[in-house]
């Protein structure tokens, strides 16, 4: 405890332009935390004013939601609080969403999924605006997308990207079946180029069937810009 | 210098420190709660409170835990969400008193006085210098004691004594000719008291006492952030006993 007198500190000469330090992963973990999306959505903004998206989201977000899990691995934080952060970071990214535009209605189509039993989708909420940023058409199914079913989805459709997603390690099986399951489909949906990637797959280089695993958005933005 | 050298020099009290940090994270801090105030008046007492928190036990920062930048950031949004909770429950008391106000008036004649007068000391106060005028409200209106509002401002405990007394002279000084005026012409001359505040606290005269119960109604009305008529009490007491070397508001 200081018991000497604070000196007298000068007043904040008004509003500052956005300032990409404010975009610290645990300043916006402890604001996840407390279920603050708007709040979260401008920090993240402010980073967005000086970085990419896909810079952000892999120095910034996807860090913070670590953390998050990091500490409740700990025993820090408990489920519910991790649960609060995951729906308030999906409520943050709906506000700094890129602007809907007419070209987003034709471009190349990407379906995102996560396999069966899979439940983190943060990160293909992440990709999905960073696809958009491209011009891409975006077609999220979000969690638990029974292997069968997303293959019969993208069969009826015209797509041109799938990418995949788990958030652990104990996702690869269910992956990998769902990989399989594209490849075995036959016809043009077994030629399609295929992501792989989220925290589950950072301890692989390849997976069969795969067209690419990646290890950040920013490696997935690339291999998707590649394709075009 | 690395965050946890210039909190161990906070800790051992050392000035300079306290506004380096500032300088490297006020800005931010600002925009922080701004983002959660919308009000520039507000940001600005968060973020001094967080620097006053920090100064005061600069070890609740845990290293092991993150890095200084983010630690002051969520700091300055929890001091930001207590300002805008006191703002609401302020104006909840002065809503509160509005309609304690309106509910009964004794007659027109009253009701005309009691406007004019406190718009006098509406006018009083807002003449007075700004930090004299913040000094008056953190005492009175907040209810800090003088060591508080010494702590609150970075200021000797002298000068914060000083500019409460000052005040509250002022005031006296420019309400001077309104009270030596007498009571309102449909003033019966009956002294109510000040609500809540016991005998102790009624004026010993009957003209005076009321004039003093209505200066509580207008130290709550005025007070936009007054939590309690008993610190609006205080207010007047002080505002009529106020002499060159009385200490308003007590050293509680």
């Amino acid at each position: 405890m200081n018991d000497s007198p604070m000196p007298e500190l000068p007043q904040v000469p008004g509003q500052l332009p956005p300032d990409g330090d404010i975009a610290a992963p645990e300043f916006l973990a402890s604001l996840l935390a407390d279920g603050d999306d708007d709040m979260a959505a401008w920090v993240i903004s402010q980073a967005l004013a000086e970085r990419s998206r896909a810079e952000v989201y892999d120095e910034v977000v996807r860090p913070a939601m670590e953390l998050v899990g990091t500490r409740w691995q700990e025993g820090q934080w408990s489920i519910s609080v991790e649960h609060l952060a995951s729906v308030a970071l999906t409520q943050a990214l709906s506000r700094i969403r890129p602007p809907e535009t007419p070209a987003l209605r034709i471009g190349p189509t990407a379906v995102l999924a996560a396999p069966e039993m899979e439940q983190h989708v943060a990160g293909l909420a992440c990709l999905a605006q960073i696809l958009e940023d491209d011009g891409w058409h975006v077609e999220n199914l979000g969690a638990n997308v029974p292997a069968n079913d997303l293959v019969s989805f993208i069969a009826a459709r015209d797509v041109d990207l799938v990418a995949m997603s788990i958030g652990t390690a104990d996702r690869l099986e269910t992956l990998r079946r769902a990989v399989e399951a594209i490849r075995a489909a036959g016809g043009s949906v077994a030629e399609l180029p295929l992501m792989v990637g989220g925290h589950g797959v950072a301890a692989i280089e390849e997976l069969a069937g795969a067209s690419r695993v990646c290890h950040s958005l920013a490696d997935a933005q690339q291999f998707a810009r590649s394709l075009s | 210098m690395e965050d946890t050298k210039l909190l161990a020099r906070i800790a051992a009290g050392d000035q300079q420190a306290i506004e380096i940090l500032h300088e490297r994270f006020a800005p931010r801090m600002y925009a922080v709660a701004m983002r959660v105030t919308r009000s520039e008046r507000l940001s600005q007492e968060a973020v001094q409170d967080a620097f006053m928190a920090v100064w005061q036990d600069p070890s609740r920062f845990d290293a092991a835990r993150g890095s200084l930048g983010p630690w002051m950031f969520t700091l300055t949004r929890y001091k930001a969400i207590d300002a805008v909770r006191r703002e609401a429950a302020a104006k909840r008391h002065t809503a509160e008193a509005d309609l304690e106000l309106y509910e009964a008036p004794d007659d027109v004649h009253d009701e005309v006085w009691r406007g004019l007068r406190r718009e006098r000391l509406n006018d009083a106060i807002r003449r007075l210098p700004e930090d004299q005028r913040r000094a008056l409200s953190l005492a009175f209106i907040q209810g800090l004691t003088h060591v508080e509002v010494a702590e609150r401002e970075g200021i000797p405990l002298g000068t914060a004594k000083t500019r409460i007394r000052t005040a509250l002279l002022r005031l006296r000084a420019s309400l001077e000719t309104d009270l030596s005026e007498g009571e309102s012409p449909g003033d019966g001359g009956e002294s109510r008291g000040i609500p809540g505040t016991g005998d102790h606290m009624r004026a010993p005269e009957r003209a005076s006492g009321r004039t003093r119960s209505w200066l509580v109604r207008c130290a709550i009305r005025f007070g936009s952030m007054i939590e309690q008529a008993y610190e609006a009490a205080q207010f007047v007491t002080a505002l009529f006993d106020a002499e060159p070397t009385a200490t308003a508001g007590g050293s509680r």
